[in-house]
């Protein structure tokens, strides 16, 4: 039998530090929640704005496989391994962090805030060599479809991590409808709806919502709004 | 409340070092940190850590063996394999194995 959680925007954790709003979707930081932990082994979910010319220092990180998606604005990134990039939206940038890496994420500019996704997935292998990389996708590959964006192949389309995940994003005019298919058994599914509304095995879904699914093989989702945009994020469920 | 000892083990030492520091602002925690594995047994038989946080850059086999070794010293001890390498996930993690809130 199918399960699911439904976590609405509005139960997230959230962090004010004035250069940075976050809503924590799991356990993260000053949030504890002992019920909101993870969904499987995706553990961080965080939907972070910055403000003009602001952003996260020079910082560590290890083990860890860390994907940032840009929603509005661009994000300047320096790391160890000798990378200064930009990230914008339609970007996609992902760190094995392993043994250990290095990096600051700014605000590029000073008048405009940032959004981004900030996503974390326990690899699954300790220690490995630190990677980062970036690609940039074309939004038309999603128009009323699934686009995938990570894998655990690198030779697959988007991005890929240290783990048996699985990424999609997707924009739906209203009342467009699709089907997900598991691609692993045992693997649950986190929707996270960035923008309009969706209906996902009859539960409602409004912005920045998040339902987890598991136990299934697949399920339907249906736009209720115009250019409404969701991210699908399936992951092992331990 | 008395004091919980935790020991922080890793090959990083700007990791290990920010743990030690993050960690200690949290109450009753006394942390010491090394990037000494051959050191460990010995640290571990002086102070008798309450607490044992894994942090980055050991091999798999390294890790086990002083997770073992550790347990076999005191079979109570808490063992944490951290991730994420700094704050975000250390309150849950720390949270999670202690019986009073931090």
């Amino acid at each position: 039998m199918a399960n699911s959680v439904l976590h609405k925007a509005n139960s997230r954790g959230e962090a004010n530090h004035g250069w940075l709003h976050s809503f924590h979707s799991f356990s993260f930081a000053d949030y504890y929640n002992k019920e909101r932990m993870s969904f499987g082994v995706l553990r961080v979910l965080n939907d972070d704005t910055v403000k003009g010319g602001m952003g996260f220092g020079t910082h560590p990180h290890d083990n860890m496989e860390i994907i940032s998606i840009p929603l509005e604005g661009d994000l300047e990134h320096k790391d160890s391994m000798g990378n200064v990039t930009v990230i914008k939206n339609g970007d996609v940038q992902v760190m094995s962090a392993g043994t250990g890496i290095y990096h600051s994420e700014y605000n590029k500019n000073k008048q405009e805030t940032v959004k981004f996704l900030q996503i974390w997935v326990f690899p699954n292998k300790r220690n490995v060599t630190p990677r980062y990389d970036q690609i940039t996708l074309n939004p038309a590959d999603r128009t009323n479809k699934l686009q995938q964006i990570l894998s655990p192949d690198k030779d697959d389309a988007g991005v890929w991590i240290y783990q048996d995940a699985w990424f999609h994003l997707g924009t739906y005019d209203k009342n467009a409808k699709d089907t997900y298919t598991i691609k692993k058994a045992g693997n649950g599914v986190y929707a996270f709806v960035l923008k309009g509304e969706f209906l996902i095995n009859n539960i409602q879904l409004e912005q920045r919502d998040g339902l987890g699914l598991w136990n299934l093989d697949s399920f339907e989702i249906a736009a209720q709004t115009d250019h409404a945009e969701i991210l699908l994020m399936e992951v092992p469920m331990k | 409340m008395e004091q919980v000892k935790v020991l922080i083990i890793g090959k990083n030492i700007e990791i290990v070092q920010l743990l030690v520091r993050l960690t200690g602002k949290f109450k009753n925690l006394l942390v010491s940190g090394t990037t000494d594995e051959t050191a460990i047994l010995q640290i571990q038989e002086e102070n008798a850590p309450d607490m044992l946080i894994i942090s980055s850059g050991l091999t798999e086999q390294s890790e086990k063996a002083i997770d073992e070794q550790s347990r076999l010293l005191q079979p109570n001890i808490k063992i944490i394999y951290h991730y994420g390498g700094g704050s975000g996930l250390l309150k849950g993690e720390l949270q999670s194995v202690l019986d009073f809130e931090i």
